[in-house]
C-alpha cells in the first residue's frame, strides 16, 4: 500500500518544488555564510553552515512542508471521491490514514537527507581539508532527526486535516506558527517541553541535561500519541457512519 | 432559414489531436436540436466553444447573427442558458444560496430564483448544502440556473444525467413546453437516444469530431426503414430465395445464423415472405417486423457498436 | 463591481478558514502577550509590547494567512467548477479579479482590526496599562490598518500560480510559504526588490519604534505597486486565455 501512495504522486510537481526549496536554502546559507563579522565570513567556522541551515529548516521549512504534504494526501482522497472506493475494497479508514502517515514520514526523511546533502556541499567546499566522515555523519544524523522530529510535531495537524475543510491551507498556517514560535521559546525554561525546541535537545544541537533530553522525547511522543488519538476518533466516526 | 445558432467550419485542435473537425451545424429558431455522439466525440468541446469558455482554433460560431469570436460577448451570453459537463456550484452553500449568487450577477429578483427552483422541483430556502445533494438534485439545480434568466437559447450537455425516470419525463415535458410556448431554442446532447428521439426536432450525429449527418426526425420517421426477423429452418436457403425475389443484396442482410435471418424490410410484407418461403420448401417458425430505432440508425451512420 | 464583491462574501458563507485564522491569531497573541508580560527586563512599555506582538504577526503570520486566503479564493472557483458558469453570465475577468482583491483587502483589514483591539485590550489588563496613551493607540491602529491594507497587495501575485495550476493549491501554498519566509529573512536587502519586504519598510517608515527601515520609500512603494499591478494584469490575462 505504501508503494501505491508514491504512485499517486506520479507527475506531481511537488518533487520539483521541494527540490527548489532545498536549492533556495542553499542559496540563503551561501549568502549568509559570506556575510562578514569583524572581517571574517561566518562560514569560516566549520559547522556554521550546517547549524544555520538546520535552524532555518526546523523553524521555518520542515513543519509547514510536511504538514502540507500529509494533509494534501489525505484531502485529495476525500476531494476526488476515491476515499469511498478505498473503503469499499474494504480498507479500514485507520489503515488508509496510517499509510499516508508512513508515506509522509518517508518523504520527511528523504527531504531532510537531501537538505543535508545540499548543505554539505556548502560546508565541504571551503573546509575540504578539515572535514571528517564522523563530522558529516553527525550532521546527517541531526538533519534526519530534525526531519523526523518536525514530522512528529505536525502529525496531529495532518490527522486533523481530514476534519477541516480547506485543510491544506490551515494545516500550513498552524504548523508554520507552531514551528516559528520555537524561535521565541528557544531560550525559555519550557524549551524541552515545546516540540520544535525538543528536537534540538534530541539531536544534540542543544547541550542539555539528561532530564531535558527525556522531556524532549516525551514531548514528541505526546504529539505522536495525540495524532493516533485523532486518527482513532476519525476511524470510529467513519465506522459509525 | 432563421438560424439562431450556426457553426462555420468549427475546429478545435489540442496539440496534435483534432478534437472537433470542421463542424457545420445549424439550429433553427424555436427548435430542439439533439447532438448525439459517443464519449470523446467532441460534443462537449463544441458546446464549450459555443459559449466561449474554450477558444476556437479555426472557424466560427454565430449566435443570433453575432460571432462568438468577438471580445464583447456580454449581450449574447446574457441570452444563453447552459449546463456544460457537470453543474458547478459552491459546495458550502445551499441550492438557493448558489442561485442567489448567479441571480445577483445577472441582476435578477428573488422571485426568479424561486420560480426556477419550483420548475425543477427543488425546495426554496432549504438548509441542505450543495455538497450533500444527490446527482439528480445537482442536475436539477444546474437546470434551474440555466433557465432562471429566461434565456432565448439553452445549451444543455447531458442534462438528464442522474435523473430518475419520473424526473426525465418531467424535464422532457418542460423542455418541450418551453420550446413550444416561449420559442426557446434548445441544443441538447445526451446518451439516452430514446429521449433524444422523443424530444428533438433535428439530430446531429458527431463522430471523431466530425458532424456525420443532420437528420430531421420527422423526415427520418417518414422514410423509416424497419427490419424483418425471420426464424426459419434453413436461413441460407431463405436468403438466396429472398435475394432473387425481392432483388436484395448481401448488404441488406444484417444477421444470419443456423436459425435466424435479419434483413432490411423496405416495406416488404411479412405475410408475403412467409408464403413464398413455405412454397419454396423452407419452414418458417416466426416472422416479425421491427422498426429501426435511433440507436440502430446511429450505429449505421457511425459504423460502430453504439452510443457507448 | 459591488455585486461581484457582495457575491464574494456570499461565496465564503460557512467558510471556517477566517474563523480558524482568527482563532490561530488569538492563540498566538495570547501566547505573545503572556511571553512579553513575563519578560520584565526586556519589555518596559506599551510601545515595546505592541512592537513585539505585531512584529512576527505582520512579518510572518498575517502574510501567510492572506496568501493562503488568496489561494483559496481563486482555487475554490476551479474546484467547484463554477468558473465556467461565471464566464457565461457573463462576468468580466478583470472585474472578477478586482472583486477578489477587494474581498481579500477587506478580510485582511477585519483581521488586523481584531488584532488592534486585542493588543489594546491585553495591554490594558497587563502591566503596560500605565504607558498607554492616545498617541500610541492611534499608532497601533495605524500599524494594524496599514498592514491590513498593504500586505494583501504584496501577496496577491500568488494568484498567478493558482490560475496557472488551474486551482491546484499545493504548489501555490508552498510558494507562499517560501515567499513569506524569504521576505522575512531578507527584509533589509529585499527592500525595493521583494514586495513583501518593501511593505515592512513602507508601514514601519520613520523608525518610530526603532525598527530599522530603508529610507527610500519611493522605491519601496514603486516596487509594491508595480508587482501588484503586474499581478492583476497577469492573472486577468491568464484567465482570459485559459480554456476550461
Amino acid at each position: 500500500m505504501l508503494k501505491l501512495e508514491f504512485m499517486k504522486l506520479k507527475r506531481s510537481y511537488l518533487i520539483l518544488i521541494l527540490t527548489l526549496t532545498i536549492i533556495l536554502n542553499m542559496i540563503i546559507q551561501f549568502y549568509w555564510g559570506n556575510m562578514t563579522y569583524l572581517g571574517t565570513p561566518y562560514n569560516n567556522r566549520l559547522g556554521w553552515v550546517f547549524d544555520s541551515a538546520l535552524s532555518l529548516s526546523t523553524y521555518y521549512l520542515f513543519a509547514p512542508v510536511f504538514a502540507l504534504l500529509g494533509s494534501n494526501m489525505i484531502e485529495k482522497e476525500e476531494r476526488y471521491g476515491t476515499l469511498n472506493y478505498l473503503k469499499v475494497i474494504p480498507l479500514q479508514p485507520i489503515k488508509i490514514l496510517w499509510v499516508k502517515f508512513e508515506a509522509t514520514f518517508i518523504i520527511a526523511i528523504g527531504y531532510s537527507f537531501l537538505m543535508f546533502v545540499g548543505i554539505a556541499l556548502l560546508e565541504i567546499v571551503p573546509h575540504h581539508n578539515s572535514i571528517t566522515v564522523s563530522f558529516l555523519l553527525t550532521y546527517m544524523f541531526r538533519f534526519v532527526i530534525h526531519g523526523i522530529g518536525s514530522f512528529l510535531t505536525v502529525c496531529p495537524i495532518i490527522a486533523l486535516s481530514l476534519l477541516l475543510k480547506k485543510g491544506n491551507g490551515l494545516s500550513v498556517i498552524l504548523s508554520f506558527i507552531i514551528a516559528f514560535c520555537g524561535v521565541l521559546t528557544a531560550s525559555s525554561t519550557i524549551a524541552p517541553f515545546y516540540p520544535i525546541n525538543a528536537i534540538f535537545f534530541i539531536s544534540g544541537m542543544y547541550n542539555g541535561k539528561a532530564s531535558q533530553f527525556i522531556t524532549a522525547l516525551f514531548s514528541l511522543a505526546i504529539c505522536f500519541l495525540l495524532s493516533i488519538l485523532i486518527c482513532l476518533s476519525i476511524h470510529s466516526a467513519c465506522c459509525a457512519e | 432559414m432563421n438560424y439562431v445558432l450556426h457553426t462555420k467550419n468549427l475546429t478545435k485542435i489540442y496539440g496534435n489531436q483534432v478534437a472537433v473537425d470542421h463542424v457545420n451545424l445549424c439550429v433553427e429558431s424555436g427548435e430542439i436540436y439533439g447532438l448525439l455522439g459517443r464519449n470523446g466525440a467532441g460534443k462537449t468541446t463544441i458546446m464549450k466553444m459555443m459559449i466561449g469558455i474554450s477558444s476556437i482554433t479555426e472557424g466560427d460560431v454565430e449566435i443570433f447573427g453575432n460571432s462568438m469570436k468577438r471580445k464583447d460577448k456580454s449581450h449574447i451570453l446574457s441570452q444563453i442558458g447552459c449546463i456544460i459537463e457537470n453543474p458547478g456550484f459552491y459546495p458550502n452553500l445551499t441550492g438557493s444560496e448558489n442561485l442567489d449568487i448567479f441571480a445577483t450577477l445577472r441582476k435578477l429578483k428573488q422571485s426568479d430564483v424561486k420560480n426556477a427552483l419550483e420548475i425543477v422541483g427543488l425546495p426554496y430556502r432549504d438548509k441542505k448544502r450543495y455538497s450533500h445533494y444527490s446527482l439528480g438534485m445537482k442536475q436539477r439545480l444546474g437546470l434551474a440556473n440555466a433557465i432562471m434568466h429566461k434565456p432565448r437559447i439553452l445549451i444543455l450537455d447531458e442534462p438528464i444525467n442522474g435523473l430518475d425516470p419520473i424526473g426525465i419525463a418531467e424535464i422532457r415535458q418542460f423542455l418541450k413546453e418551453l420550446c413550444q410556448s416561449s420559442g426557446v431554442t434548445i441544443l441538447i446532447s445526451s446518451h439516452i437516444l430514446s429521449e433524444i428521439e422523443n424530444l428533438a426536432d433535428t439530430v446531429g450525429i458527431i463522430h471523431d469530431g466530425r458532424l456525420l449527418e443532420e437528420v430531421r426526425i420527422k423526415d427520418w420517421a417518414k422514410n423509416l426503414n424497419g427490419r424483418i426477423v425471420l426464424s426459419v429452418s434453413s436461413p441460407s436457403t431463405a436468403k438466396e430465395i429472398l435475394k432473387k425475389i425481392f432483388s436484395l443484396t448481401d448488404n441488406d442482410f444484417m444477421f444470419i445464423d443456423e436459425t435466424k435471418l435479419i434483413f432490411e424490410s423496405r416495406d416488404i410484407d411479412t405475410a408475403k415472405i412467409t408464403r413464398i418461403l413455405v412454397n419454396s420448401g423452407v419452414d418458417v417458425l416466426g416472422a416479425t417486423k421491427e422498426k429501426n430505432s435511433l440507436e440502430d440508425y446511429f450505429k449505421i451512420v457511425t459504423g460502430g457498436n453504439g452510443i457507448g | 463591481m459591488d455585486k461581484l464583491l457582495i457575491c464574494e462574501f456570499k461565496k465564503q458563507k460557512r467558510n471556517r478558514f477566517i474563523f480558524v485564522s482568527i482563532g490561530l491569531i488569538t492563540l498566538y497573541l495570547v501566547f505573545m502577550s503572556y511571553y512579553v508580560n513575563d519578560a520584565r527586563g526586556l519589555y518596559s512599555d506599551f510601545t515595546s509590547f505592541y512592537k513585539q506582538c505585531l512584529g512576527y504577526l505582520c512579518f510572518l503570520i498575517l502574510p501567510l494567512i492572506i496568501a493562503i486566503l488568496c489561494v483559496n479564493v481563486f482555487a475554490d472557483e476551479y474546484k467547484s467548477d463554477a468558473l465556467k458558469y461565471l464566464w457565461t453570465v457573463p462576468v468580466s475577468k478583470g472585474k472578477l479579479v478586482f472583486a477578489k482583491v477587494l474581498y481579500i483587502e477587506l478580510m485582511s483589514l477585519i483581521l488586523m482590526l481584531f488584532v488592534c483591539l486585542f493588543v489594546i485590550v491585553s495591554a490594558n489588563i497587563t502591566r503596560f496599562s500605565q504607558s498607554i496613551d492616545i498617541h500610541s493607540i492611534l499608532r497601533v491602529f495605524y500599524l494594524c490598518a496599514a498592514n491590513g491594507l498593504i500586505i494583501p497587495l504584496a501577496v496577491f501575485p500568488i494568484s498567478i500560480f493558482v490560475v496557472l495550476c488551474k486551482g491546484n493549491t499545493v504548489i501555490p501554498t508552498i510558494l507562499s510559504v517560501v515567499y513569506v519566509f524569504l521576505s522575512f529573512l531578507f527584509t533589509s536587502p529585499g527592500a525595493g526588490i521583494i514586495p513583501l519586504s518593501s511593505t515592512t519598510h513602507i508601514i514601519w517608515f520613520n523608525n518610530y519604534e526603532g525598527v530599522m527601515t530603508n529610507n527610500n520609500i519611493e522605491m519601496n512603494v514603486a516596487n509594491l505597486s508595480i508587482i501588484f499591478i503586474l499581478g492583476i494584469v497577469f492573472t486577468s490575462s491568464l484567465l482570459k486565455k485559459q480554456n476550461l
